[in-house]
């Protein structure tokens, strides 16, 4: 009875966001194994390397889509059942796209 | 059962300090890693990593307590939304921690090659603890805060009346399950790596 009630719209763009956060930040890591132009362009910080850009663009692209869809979703009845699916497709995917041996397939020379 | 739990966790709080300080008692320790005088810096503090690490798994299986409880009498609500918030807390310290460590791993803010944790690890006989363990664990324990985040917004989401709804309470279960298994993870390659090579 309750479910029908409460308005998920906040929670489903939550998890959208979290899902690109996670994403952006496998892509990222992706992108600068396979290119040293890209590694060198996500170095922010000297003693983390590539890492620290890889994790800050990856927190504000996500942060970016979770407040936009926020204001956007608050008002509106969603079912937030279809974002838990895509936070964790999202969460496997990135935990996927940082295990060194998946990107070593993709590595040409 | 709230004057348990404060109980508890003062006792939890009291030994840790205990703890802490007796690391004072420690003379030279950390001799034959970089310099007697790091375990007061690198090493102490990747010692609190670790246990707060530590602290964030049994964290978790407070939660999950206040689950079960919830499930047998209708109470633990407030366990539930007071545990998940201070999970997120340190499951965010936990990370920052996280982050600066990983800047000795690689170095320090000097970079210097040959003598970082890192350099030692890649000329070794086992390269792969860093090429795949630590490649992973940096990203891995980042995951997590995100995760408890999606915890939270749940129990935020619908407050009170997260008891009796079935949908929520299996949409917190099942990101409770993933931040215990993404947190047992990283922990695990957290041990392995400081046991190859202290930082």
């Amino acid at each position: 009875m309750t479910e029908d009630i409460i308005n998920e719209g906040k929670l489903l763009a939550a998890y959208i966001g979290g899902g690109v956060m996670l994403l952006a930040i496998g892509i990222l890591n992706v992108a600068s194994e396979l290119s040293e132009s890209a590694g060198k362009a996500l170095e922010l910080y000297k003693p983390l390397g590539a890492y620290s850009g890889k994790i800050t663009f990856g927190l504000i692209c996500g942060a970016v889509v979770w407040g936009i869809l926020h204001f956007v979703l608050k008002d509106k009845k969603a079912d937030a059942k279809s974002g838990l699916y895509f936070f964790i497709a999202a969460l496997l995917l990135a935990t996927l796209f940082v295990f060194t041996p998946f990107i070593k397939l993709f590595e040409t020379d | 059962m709230n004057k348990i739990i404060k109980k508890a966790v003062l006792s939890a709080m009291v030994s840790s300090g205990l703890f802490i300080c007796m690391t004072a008692l420690v003379h030279g320790a950390g001799a034959g890693t970089a310099a007697p005088s790091s375990f007061y810096g690198h090493e102490i503090f990747a010692v609190l990593h670790g246990f707060l690490g530590l602290l964030l798994i049994m964290g978790l299986m407070l939660v999950l307590g206040g689950l079960i409880q919830m499930k047998i009498n209708g109470n633990g609500f407030r366990m539930i939304k007071v545990g998940t918030a201070m999970l997120l807390v340190s499951s965010v310290i936990l990370a920052l921690s996280g982050i600066y460590l990983y800047s000795l791993y690689r170095g320090g803010s000097e970079g210097t090659p040959g003598s970082s944790a890192r350099s030692i690890i890649k000329a070794s006989s086992r390269p792969w603890v860093h090429g795949i363990m630590m490649e992973m664990k940096e990203f891995i324990g980042v995951y997590v805060p995100i995760i408890i985040a999606m915890m939270y917004v749940v129990v935020k989401t619908y407050g009170a009346g997260f008891v009796e709804n079935k949908k929520a309470r299996t949409m917190f279960t099942i990101l409770l399950a993933l931040a215990v298994v993404w947190t047992v993870v990283t922990f695990g390659f957290g041990a392995f790596i400081t046991k190859t090579v202290p930082l």
